[in-house]
C-alpha cells in the first residue's frame, strides 16, 4: 500500500467536491482548496483530467462490446495456418465462440487430420476443475460409436486444455435443411441413426444437451455423425452447471432447448429426446418446431406452445406422428423416456419401406431376450432370513473406505438382506451395495458422488443425493434417474409405500414431499417462525404410511435440545412426541429410538395414538453422531440395526483463549456444557451460559477458574456485557413471549428491558450504555435490527426483507458491524455509521458471519467460504469514513496456529468473543471429532426383539 | 416492468407458472441490456450476445439465485452477473491466448492506453474495481452497472436507489480513480 486510506479519502473528498461544481469553476476552486499544497493540487489535476476525459477505453458498456467483439478478432490468440500446437500442425481456423477456437489440424505422426478445440473459461487456474474436466473428456472419449464423432484425446499444451477430435467431412443437417425439407423416407433414415447414436451415448451415461441440425453431420457415404459432444454432460458429478456455463459448454441453442433447460433446471437424457423431436420435426416440415424472431419469444414458445402438427406432410406415417408428439411433451416425465424406444419405432418404419435393412429387427429380438433373462434373475434371487441375534462387523476391502464425513453413510434394505453404503474409492464417494451374506460390496451403476442413501419400500431401488439433486437407481445397477433437483443441502429423506418421498431439502427448511417418479415438489411442513424454528430434518415415514417422524430444532439451540414431532402426510398437521431428542426412528418392537449426547435411547411409542411414554433407556452407549447436524451413522430396518460405534459425543466443552500466535490457554479446569462465552469489558472475567434445556443459567468465570452462578432457572441466552461491566443483558423466553433482561453480575432479580412476541437477542451497547442494539425476528423479514434507548420505545434500525443480524457496536460508538444478505442472498459483513446509518461499507464478498469488534482499530469476523477462517480487519476512521487498512486471517497457515485453526473449524461458526487482551475466546470440544480412530460399523440382526426383551426387563 | 415485480412476488409464493412467464421477461431484459450496446455491430457479433445473455441468465437462475426483490434490484443483480460472465470470458480468452504461445504482455506494464477487447486490460479493470469497492462500494456499483452492464444513467440510478446527479458524479469519480490505478499512478488504489 503506497497511499494509505486517509490520503485516498481526502483526495476523493476533494475530487467529489470539485465535481459538484460546474466544470469551469472546478480548477479555480481547487487552487483555493489546495493552497500551499502543490502535491495535492497536482494529484487532483490528474484525477480531474481522468474524470472529465470522455475518451479512452473506459466507456459505458465498453466491457459488453468487447465481449462480442473479441472472440472473432484475429488478434485474440488465434493460431495461424502453419503454427504448431504440441505435435499438431494448424491447417485453418474452423470456428470461434465463447469456448475458444476450433482448428483444423494435422497430426503428422499418424498422418491424419483432426479438429482441435481449445477449452477455456472456468478452468482458469483451477486444477480440480481441470481434473474433473479431464475425467469427463475421458468418458466422452470412451464413446465409441460410428454415429458419434470420436474424441481422440484430451491434452494440455502450455497449460491450456485442448480436445482433439475426429474431423468429419460432409455437410451438416443444418446446411441440408437450408435447401428445404427432406422426403419422409430420408428423414426417417437420418432420425434413426441420430436416435441410435444418442441411445449409445445415453447408455454410457452421456447427455448431449445441444443437439441441433448444425451438430448433425451428413457424411458423403450417407452416414450420420453427431458432433459437439464436448457440450455434453456425463453422469460425472462435480462439474456444476455453473462451472459448465463458465466453460461455455451449456450455451444451448434456443429453438432446440427443452423446457427444463430454459428454466435452467437439471437436465437428463430426456432433454436430448426433446431436441431429437425438434430436429425430426424440422426435417419433415422444413421449419422449426418452436419459431420466433427473438430469443425470448422462442423460449416462451418452448414453454407454452404446441408445435403446428398440421405442418407435417400428409404422407407422414401415424406412428411417426405419435413418436414426435411423445418426444415434444413439456414435462420430462410424460415424454418418451428412452432413445431406444424411438430407435425401435424408426427401425420398424424403415423396415416397412422397401429398401430397409433387417439388422435392427434382429437386434430388437435380442434385446427382448436379454430383458427376459434379467427378470428371471431378479425373481430367483431371494435372501434367506437371518438367524435370531447375529452381529456382523462391516468390513470393507482395503481399497474401499466408508465415507464417514457425513451422517447416514449407509442404509439397510427393508428386508435387512442388503446394505447400501457410500464408500470412497479413488477419491470418489461411490455408491455400493453389499449383500449381507457376501463380503465384497458391488458398485452400483456409475454413481460417483453420493450421500445419504435410502431404500424404496420394496427394496428394489436406492435413492441418494448428489450435489443437491435426488436420484434413484435400481439395486441391481443401471442408470440413475433424477427425481428432483430442489435440494440445497439435504438433511435426510424417507420413502413412503405410496411412492412419496419426504425429504429435508436444506439445513434451514421445513420438510417437502415429491413423488418418486419426479414432478412437483410440495411443502409438507413449514417452520413456525414465532417459535424460531430453524430446521425440520431426518424424516422417517412411519409404518402406517400416513405419518412422518422428524426432528425440529430452534435457532441457536443444540440438537440435544431438539424435539421429535410427527406430521400427517395428508394434512401436514403436526404434534410433538418427545423433547430433548434428535434423529427419531420407529422400531418394530414398539419403541422410538432417538439420539442424545451421542447415545441411542429408546422409549415406548404408541403408533396408534402417536405418543411416547415412559422413561428413555440408553440402548446404544455411543454411536457416531454429529452434534452439529443431529445426524447419526445408523439405520434401522425391520428387526435389524446398523450403526457405527463411537464414544458418546458429550456436550461438555472447555473455554479457551487463543492468542494471535495460536497459543491456547484454558479458562476452566473441568469441561461443562458451556455456551456463548463473553469477556467482561475490563477483561477480568467471563460471562457464560451453562446447561441445556430448562436447566440453563448464566454464570461468571473469575480468575482462578471460579464459577459463580448469576441466575437461577432463567434459561438465558446469548449474554451481552453493558460497557460499564455492571450488568449483563440476556434474552430469555417467558411462555410464548421473549424478553431482553438486565441481570447484575452480583445477583438480584432481573429487570425486563423489552418484551416481544418474537425471538430476540441483545447485540450491542453504545459506549455510554444508553442505547441497546438488538436483533428481533420478524415472521416475514427474518431477522431485523432494532435499538432501544433507556426508558424509550424500540425503534427499527434495519428492518428489511433481508437477513440483518448480529450487530456489534464499535468501541467509539460510531459504527455498527452486522450480517446481511441484502445483495444476493449470501450473508456478508457490512459496516454502517451509527446511529445515522448514512455511510455504509460492504466489508466482505464471499460469505462471512459474526462480526466482533476487538481492540480499538480492530474488527474480527468469521469467513464462511472454504474451510472457514477467523479474519482480523485493521481499520481507521477518517473523517466520516470507515477505512479498511488490512483484512487478513487471524491465524495464518502455520504449524503453530494449526491447533487454533482446527478448534475453529471443528466448532464451525460457534460463537466467539474477543477479550480486552486481544485474545479470542472460544469453546473447545472435549474429544475432537477426529481424535480417535473410528470403529467399524456393525450390523445386528434380531436387534428389535432384543430391545423388546431389554425394555420389558427395565423397571 | 411492474409485471416483473409482480411475477417475482408470485414466484416467491411458489407459483411455477409465474416463473415460466418470468423467464422470457427476465431474459428479454438481459437481452435488452446486452443488445443495446451491440446493435450498431454486425449481425454476427450480435449473435454472440445471445450466448452472453444465456450465460448471464444461467448465473441468475441457476442454483436458485434469482433472488431479487423488484425490478431495480434485478437490474443491480443483473449487472453483477454480466460482470462475472464478462470477466470469466476474459479469463478464458487470456488463457487461450497464453497457452497458444502468443506474446504475453507482462501484468505490471499494461498501461492506461488499454483496450476493452484486451482480456488482460479487462481483468486489470476488474481488480482495480475490487480495490475501489473496498474503499467506496457505491462507486464500484455505479461503475459495474455502467461499464459492465451498459446501463444508462437513469437505469443505474434506479438500480442503486441513487439520484441521477449522484450517478453522474460517481461515474466520473470512479473513472478517475480507475484510470489513475490503471496508469499506475502512485498506488491510487490498493
Amino acid at each position: 500500500m503506497t497511499r494509505d486510506g486517509a490520503e485516498w479519502a481526502r483526495l476523493d473528498a476533494l475530487l467529489e467536491a470539485a465535481l459538484d461544481l460546474p466544470q469551469a469553476e472546478r480548477r479555480q476552486w481547487l487552487d483555493r482548496a489546495c493552497a500551499g499544497d502543490p502535491d495535492t493540487r497536482a494529484a487532483l489535476e490528474r484525477l480531474l483530467k481522468h474524470a472529465e476525459a470522455d475518451t479512452g477505453p473506459i466507456q459505458p458498456g465498453a466491457a459488453l462490446e468487447s465481449s462480442a467483439h473479441a472472440p472473432s478478432s484475429s488478434g485474440d490468440g488465434a493460431l495461424a495456418p502453419g503454427d504448431r500446437l504440441g505435435r499438431y500442425e494448424i491447417v485453418s481456423l474452423l470456428g470461434s465462440g465463447g469456448m475458444g477456437h476450433v482448428y483444423r489440424a494435422v497430426d503428422p505422426s499418424l498422418g491424419r487430420e483432426v479438429a482441435i478445440k481449445a477449452v477455456s473459461g472456468a478452468l482458469h487456474g483451477d486444477a480440480a476443475s481441470l481434473r474433473r474436466f479431464e475425467r469427463e473428456a475421458r468418458v466422452l472419449a470412451a464413446l465409441n460409436h460410428p454415429g458419434i464423432a470420436t474424441i481422440y484425446g484430451f491434452e494440455q499444451l502450455g497449460g491450456v486444455p485442448y480436445l482433439v477430435l475426429e474431423l468429419v467431412a460432409g455437410e451438416t443437417l443444418g446446411d441440408r435443411l437450408a435447401k428445404g425439407r427432406l422426403p419422409v423416407a430420408e428423414a426417417v433414415a437420418i432420425a434413426r441413426q441420430v436416435a441410435e447414436a444418442l441411445e449409445e451415448a445415453h447408455r454410457q451415461g452421456v447427455v448431449h444437451r445441444d443437439l441441433k441440425p448444425s451438430n448433425v453431420m451428413l457424411t458423403p457415404e450417407g452416414r450420420v455423425k453427431l458432433l459437439d459432444f464436448g457440450l455434453a454432460k456425463s453422469p460425472e458429478p462435480g462439474i456444476s452447471d455453473q462451472a459448465r456455463t463458465l466453460t461455455g459448454v451449456i450455451v444451448g441453442t434456443a429453438p432446440y432447448m427443452s423446457p427444463e433447460q430454459v428454466r435452467a433446471e437439471v437436465v437428463d437424457e430426456r432433454a436430448d429426446v426433446w431436441a431429437f423431436g425438434c430436429v425430426s420435426y424440422e426435417m419433415l416440415t422444413g421449419r422449426r418446431a418452436f419459431a420466433a424472431s427473438q430469443v425470448p419469444d422462442i423460449l416462451a414458445s418452448v414453454l407454452r406452445d404446441e408445435p403446428d402438427w398440421a405442418a407435417l406432410p400428409s404422407e407422414t406415417p401415424p406412428a411417426l406422428r405419435r413418436l414426435l408428439e411423445r418426444c415434444l411433451r413439456k414435462v420430462p416425465r410424460e415424454r418418451l423416456q428412452a432413445m431406444g424406444d424411438a430407435r425401435l419405432e424408426l427401425s420398424e418404419l424403415e423396415a416397412a419401406s422397401p429398401n430397409a435393412a433387417r439388422d435392427d429387427a434382429r437386434m430388437r429380438r435380442r434385446v427382448v431376450a436379454v430383458v427376459g433373462l434379467l427378470i428371471v434373475a431378479l425373481t430367483v434371487r431371494r435372501p434367506s432370513p437371518p438367524p435370531r441375534v447375529l452381529q456382523l462387523s462391516l468390513d470393507l476391502p482395503p481399497q474401499l473406505a466408508l465415507d464417514e464425513r457425513f451422517a447416514a453413510p449407509f442404509a439397510l434394505s427393508p428386508d435387512g438382506a442388503r446394505l447400501a453404503l457410500v464408500a470412497v474409492e479413488d477419491g470418489r464417494s461411490r455408491l455400493f451395495v453389499r449383500e449381507i451374506d457376501e463380503i465384497t460390496p458391488r458398485r452400483v451403476g456409475g454413481v460417483d458422488s453420493a450421500w445419504q442413501p435410502f431404500f424404496s419400500p420394496d427394496g428394489r431401488s436406492i435413492a441418494y443425493f448428489d450435489d443437491g439433486k435426488l436420484f434413484r437407481v435400481p439395486v441391481e445397477g443401471g442408470r440413475p434417474v433424477l427425481i428432483t433437483a430442489v435440494t440445497v443441502n439435504p438433511r435426510g429423506a424417507s420413502w413412503a409405500p405410496d411412492g412419496t418421498i419426504v425429504l429435508a431439502p436444506s439445513q434451514t427448511s421445513g420438510l417437502v414431499r415429491v413423488a418418486d417418479g419426479g414432478g412437483a415438489v410440495r411443502p409438507l411442513t413449514e417452520l413456525t417462525a414465532s417459535r424460531g424454528e430453524e430446521t425440520h430434518r431426518w424424516p422417517q415415514v412411519l409404518p402406517d404410511g400416513r405419518h412422518v417422524l422428524f426432528t425440529v430444532v430452534e435457532q441457536d439451540a443444540s440438537f440435544d435440545d431438539g424435539e421429535l414431532q410427527v406430521a400427517s402426510l395428508a394434512t401436514g398437521e403436526r404434534r410433538t412426541v418427545l423433547k430433548g431428542a434428535a434423529w427419531g426412528r420407529w422400531v418394530e418392537s414398539g419403541h422410538l429410538l432417538f439420539a442424545r449426547h451421542g447415545r441411542l435411547h429408546a422409549v415406548p411409542f404408541d403408533l396408534e395414538r402417536l405418543q411416547a411414554g415412559g422413561a428413555p433407556v440408553v440402548v446404544v452407549d455411543g454411536v457416531r453422531y454429529d452434534v452439529r447436524n443431529g445426524g447419526t451413522h445408523a439405520d434401522l430396518a425391520g428387526d435389524a440395526i446398523v450403526y457405527q460405534p463411537a464414544r458418546p459425543s458429550l456436550p461438555e466443552r472447555h473455554i479457551v483463549g487463543l492468542d494471535a500466535a495460536g497459543a491456547i490457554s484454558r479458562f476452566t479446569e473441568r469441561p461443562r456444557v458451556f455456551r456463548a462465552p463473553r469477556a467482561s469489558p475490563d477483561g477480568s472475567r467471563l460471562a457464560v451460559v451453562i446447561g441445556t434445556g430448562a436447566a440453563t443459567d448464566l454464570w461468571l468465570v473469575d480468575p482462578g477458574s471460579t464459577l459463580t452462578r448469576v441466575t437461577s432457572g432463567l434459561g438465558p441466552l446469548l449474554p451481552l456485557w453493558r460497557p460499564d461491566g455492571r450488568a449483563l443483558t440476556v434474552s430469555a423466553r417467558a411462555g410464548d413471549r421473549w424478553r431482553l433482561l438486565d441481570v447484575s453480575p452480583d445477583g438480584g432479580p432481573p429487570r425486563v428491558r423489552h418484551e416481544s412476541a418474537h425471538r430476540l437477542y441483545a447485540n450491542g451497547w453504545t459506549p455510554d450504555g444508553r442505547r441497546l442494539v438488538f436483533q428481533q425476528y420478524h415472521p416475514d423479514h427474518g431477522w431485523d435490527l432494532w435499538s432501544v434507548a433507556e426508558g424509550g420505545r424500540p425503534e427499527p434500525l434495519l428492518a428489511t426483507p433481508s437477513h440483518e443480524a448480529r450487530a456489534a457496536v464499535s468501541r467509539d460508538g460510531h459504527w455498527i458491524a452486522y450480517e446481511s444478505d441484502e445483495l444476493d442472498g449470501l450473508v456478508e459483513i457490512y459496516v454502517r455509521s451509527f446511529p445515522d446509518g448514512e455511510r455504509k461499507l460492504r466489508l466482505t464478498t464471499s460469505g462471512a458471519r459474526l462480526p466482533r469488534w476487538g481492540a480499538p482499530g480492530e474488527l474480527f469476523y468469521w469467513r464462511t467460504d472454504g474451510p472457514g477462517s477467523l479474519q482480523k480487519v485493521r481499520w481507521r476512521a477518517e473523517g466520516d469514513r470507515f477505512v479498511v487498512l488490512e483484512d487478513a486471517p487471524y491465524w495464518p497457515e502455520s504449524e503453530s496456529t494449526r491447533a487454533a485453526r482446527s478448534i475453529l473449524v471443528v466448532m464451525n461458526d460457534a460463537s466467539y468473543d474477543v477479550d480486552a487482551a486481544g485474545r479470542v475466546v472460544m469453546l473447545e470440544p472435549v474429544a475432537p471429532r477426529d481424535a480417535a480412530p473410528l470403529a467399524r460399523p456393525v450390523v445386528v440382526f434380531g436387534w428389535a426383539q432384543e430391545l423388546r426383551r431389554r425394555m420389558a426387563s427395565t423397571p | 416492468m411492474g409485471q416483473v415485480t409482480q411475477l417475482l412476488m408470485a414466484r416467491d409464493a411458489g407459483d411455477r407458472e409465474a416463473f415460466d412467464r418470468l423467464v422470457p421477461l427476465v431474459y428479454d431484459e438481459l437481452r435488452r441490456i446486452a443488445r443495446r450496446q451491440l446493435r450498431r455491430r454486425s449481425p454476427q457479433q450480435t449473435l454472440d450476445s445471445s450466448g452472453l445473455v444465456h450465460e448471464a441468465w444461467l448465473k441468475l437462475a441457476g442454483a436458485q439465485r434469482l433472488r431479487v426483490n423488484d425490478h431495480p434490484h434485478f437490474l443491480a443483480v443483473a449487472a453483477t452477473a454480466m460482470r462475472q460472465v464478462l470477466i470469466d470470458r476474459a479469463r478464458g480468452r487470456l488463457r487461450v491466448k497464453r497457452g497458444a504461445g502468443a506474446a504475453t504482455a507482462s501484468l505490471d506494464g499494461v498501461g492506461g492506453a488499454g483496450d476493452a477487447t484486451d482480456p488482460e486490460w479487462l481483468l486489470d479493470v476488474d481488480r482495480a474495481l475490487d480495490a475501489l469497492g473496498r474503499r467506496e462500494p457505491r462507486l464500484a456499483r455505479v461503475f459495474e452497472c455502467r461499464f459492465f452492464a451498459g446501463l444508462g444513467e437513469d437505469e443505474t440510478a434506479t438500480a442503486l436507489g441513487l439520484s441521477l446527479r449522484s450517478v453522474q458524479r460517481d461515474w466520473m469519480r470512479a473513472r478517475a480513480w480507475l484510470r489513475a490505478a490503471l496508469e499506475g499512478e502512485a498506488g491510487a488504489l490498493s
